[in-house]
């Protein structure tokens, strides 16, 4: 057997070894974009495949379609009308049209709402009454209509106030683990373990027990219901696990590298500078992204800190705005969710080179 | 100038005494050569003129100043670590001149020694090239120039070959010799291999628990071990070792070994009786035959294990006397169960205390 055949036979083996696993962990991923890309008919059909699109219905195997209703308001001589979809309402402006029928099938009008016109049960010219049918649409599946939901709703805001907050608790995150995990794993002096330990038992503290406290202490600053809030109160929780993290990478640079920068002659800060910190960069970037997404999903302190709808961040401003009672508007959480993921994907796109395994290869041995 | 000189040097680790204060002195541009078994106090003698570990007690002077509780970047040092501690973050180039970027010296003299020095490591096509992407040998190389970049008044190696194959650390012995009779530093070069301290020093100390047993010249500690330790320590195969018991009579004094074995030992002058002792004599020492220069006297065996090497052969013989090897020029008669007269340079015996370990 050639080692050309037995490489090719290895990865082959690899790939099909490793296919489950990555099945597994991006399926989640997988049903979120699928689901934010329903038309409401086909995602509470139950008859049809879930795991793809479909655009007939499950039980009487017709195109899912949407009915066009003239309101109930609607008055003698005035006709307007009206294309429901779901959740999602679009209305004539013009009250005063002479054949408005005939525009129901103007693109710029029914194109909005991502349904195609398929039959209109009105004749051209008729007077419509209220309640009554003039048409159908077809529901196409997938749609945008969901993400076209959401620019009716604070979601940007939302997203800003999220970004914000994490960007800010990363660079306090960074400014105080990465000085505390060196120190905590390489200088001794006394009670280095202790410290070490008691950082560790305050990860440990569930921030549900936390919270009260806090807002009393939030409230006490006159910070409340602003994102000051935040980017202080996530830092207890980021800090002690970045830091925990990181003593582990700093405990993995070997040893013999800076006692050789010492010998060289650089200053303890040179050497954290010039060697240690970029010895360890995947570690401190992996530090920040952990910063970064737990501040940027975290829900307790934001929802307990933040009243007004223009302050909140993504997870509760979704969750508060999209499940309304019992009822959950799934296509748009999912939307909400497809984008609020994009930013941590960026970031680990960008940081991908630097998490290639064996930084420290070729330093000792 | 830049002589080391040790004095009463202790290092302690809670209880455990590591280094049970030694007196040395390196002289300017010597090659010294520390050796012992791990955990001996070698290393952490280096350690200690390297600044890396405080000294618990005592003085160490470099060129005649005496650095005790200065960093070790004021130290007028360079090392090369056992596993090279190179910075896999920076290239070759930038990892040799790194010591020298940090003191801001200019540019183009920055280059120009580290081109030299490259040039004399064979390492000029490297020098953009990531530890990484070196090969073990190279790697070992650029962290020795590294070091002699610096052109520091003292050089510390903690056993820089140790890491590398055998052939590999042959060439590199010859090389790291070469070397400094190149640069002319003084060198302090720490090694658990006596083949390495021998061949490299040009004086060598054998350490151990602690202390200093022997400072000699590789040739002085060959042929006048201080000790038992030091005689079963250098030379290989080892040294044979065989209790007795030393008595002396008008004519002479011998030792006589366990299973009636009795060996006079010639010319000496000792006038004990019935002393316990050990008799040690080196594989070299023993022969096939009578012939020849020296006193050797016969001793009846067994052979058990023939290794031949090309020019010579090792044979290890079973006596009444006790096992022992002997090394000798390659000779095709030699069979395993044979029965053979070898015959033992008694001239070139060695008596130990049997107590104290320590030469008669």
């Amino acid at each position: 057997m050639s080692p050309g055949w037995r490489r090719f036979r290895f990865d082959v083996l690899s790939y099909v070894g490793l296919g489950p696993f990555l099945a597994f962990a991006l399926f989640p991923f997988y049903w979120m974009v699928i689901t934010s890309l329903k038309a409401d008919a086909n995602l509470y059909d139950l008859r049809r495949n879930p795991f793809w699109f479909s655009n007939y219905d499950g039980r009487t195997g017709l195109p899912y379609h949407k009915d066009i209703i003239v309101p109930a308001s609607n008055n003698e001589g005035t006709i307007r009308w009206m294309i429901k979809l779901g959740a999602h309402t679009t209305r004539s402006d013009s009250e005063e049209h002479p054949a408005p029928i005939a525009f129901i099938g103007n693109q710029d009008i029914v194109s909005p709402v991502d349904g195609i016109l398929s039959q209109i049960t009105v004749p051209n010219g008729a007077v419509a009454q209220p309640n009554q049918v003039i048409g159908v649409i077809r529901v196409a599946s997938p749609t945008l209509t969901h993400y076209h939901y959401l620019r009716t709703t604070p979601f940007a805001t939302w997203m800003k106030v999220s970004l914000i907050t994490g960007t800010a608790v990363m660079f306090i995150t960074l400014a105080l683990a990465v000085p505390a995990a060196y120190g905590l794993a390489r200088l001794r002096f006394g009670g280095n373990r202790t410290i070490g330990i008691a950082i560790f038992l305050t990860y440990l503290i569930p921030p549900t027990i936390l919270f009260i406290p806090f807002s009393q202490f939030v409230g006490a600053l006159k910070i409340d219901n602003t994102i000051w809030s935040l980017i202080l109160a996530y830092p207890t929780f980021t800090v002690p696990f970045c830091t925990w993290l990181l003593m582990g990478f700093f405990r993995s640079v070997p040893r013999e590298i800076e006692e050789r920068a010492l010998l060289d002659g650089a200053t303890r800060m040179q050497l954290l500078r010039l060697v240690v910190i970029p010895v360890v960069l995947p570690g401190i970037l992996t530090a920040a992204i952990f910063a970064f997404t737990l501040s940027f999903q975290e829900y307790v302190y934001a929802l307990t800190f933040i009243s007004s709808v223009l302050h909140r961040t993504l997870p509760v401003g979704i969750t508060v705005d999209m499940v309304r009672g019992d009822v959950y508007f799934w296509g748009p959480l999912m939307a909400s969710a497809v984008l609020g993921s994009v930013p941590v994907v960026i970031v680990y796109a960008l940081s991908l080179d630097y998490f290639v395994s064996g930084m420290t290869t070729g330093a000792v041995k | 100038m830049a002589d080391v000189v040790l004095e009463k040097v202790e290092k302690k680790f809670g209880e455990v005494r590591a280094v049970a204060g030694i007196d040395l002195t390196v002289q300017d541009q010597e090659f010294l050569v520390l050796v012992g078994p791990s955990g001996c106090g070698k290393t952490t003698t280096l350690r200690m003129i390297a600044g890396l570990e405080d000294i618990t007690s005592g003085d160490i002077r470099i060129g005649g100043r005496s650095v005790v509780g200065l960093p070790p970047r004021d130290r007028d040092i360079a090392m090369v670590f056992q596993s090279y501690a190179l910075y896999p973050h920076m290239s070759v180039y930038k990892n040799m001149s790194f010591s020298l970027r940090l003191r801001h010296m200019p540019k183009k003299e920055i280059e120009r020694r580290v081109k030299e020095v490259a040039a004399i490591l064979g390492l000029s096509e490297r020098l953009n090239r990531k530890p990484r992407q070196l090969s073990g040998g190279e790697r070992q190389r650029v962290a020795v120039g590294a070091a002699l970049c610096r052109q520091a008044g003292v050089l510390l190696f903690d056993e820089p070959l140790s890491n590398l194959d055998a052939k590999l650390r042959v060439h590199m012995r010859t090389e790291l010799k070469r070397l400094h009779q190149a640069v002319k530093s003084t060198m302090v070069y720490v090694t658990h291999d006596q083949v390495e301290a021998m061949t490299m020093g040009d004086r060598i100390v054998i350490m151990n628990a602690g202390s200093i047993l022997q400072i000699a010249t590789p040739l002085e500690a060959y042929d006048q071990p201080v000790n038992r330790f030091v005689a079963g320590f250098i030379g290989t195969p080892p040294m044979n070792f065989f209790e007795g018991t030393l008595t002396a009579n008008g004519e002479g004094a011998s030792v006589d070994l366990n299973g009636g074995v009795n060996l006079p030992l010639g010319r000496r002058n000792l006038q004990e009786s019935n002393r316990p002792v050990i008799l040690g004599i080196r594989p070299e020492h023993i022969r096939l035959s009578a012939d020849g220069p020296g006193n050797h006297h016969k001793v009846p065996a067994t052979i058990d294990v023939v290794e031949p090497l090309g020019r010579d052969v090792i044979v290890t013989a079973r006596s009444a006397a006790g096992v022992f090897q002997m090394q000798t020029e390659i000779y095709s008669g030699l069979r395993p169960s044979q029965h053979v007269d070898l015959w033992f340079d008694m001239n070139r015996s060695y008596l130990f205390d049997r107590e104290t370990e320590w030469a008669i």
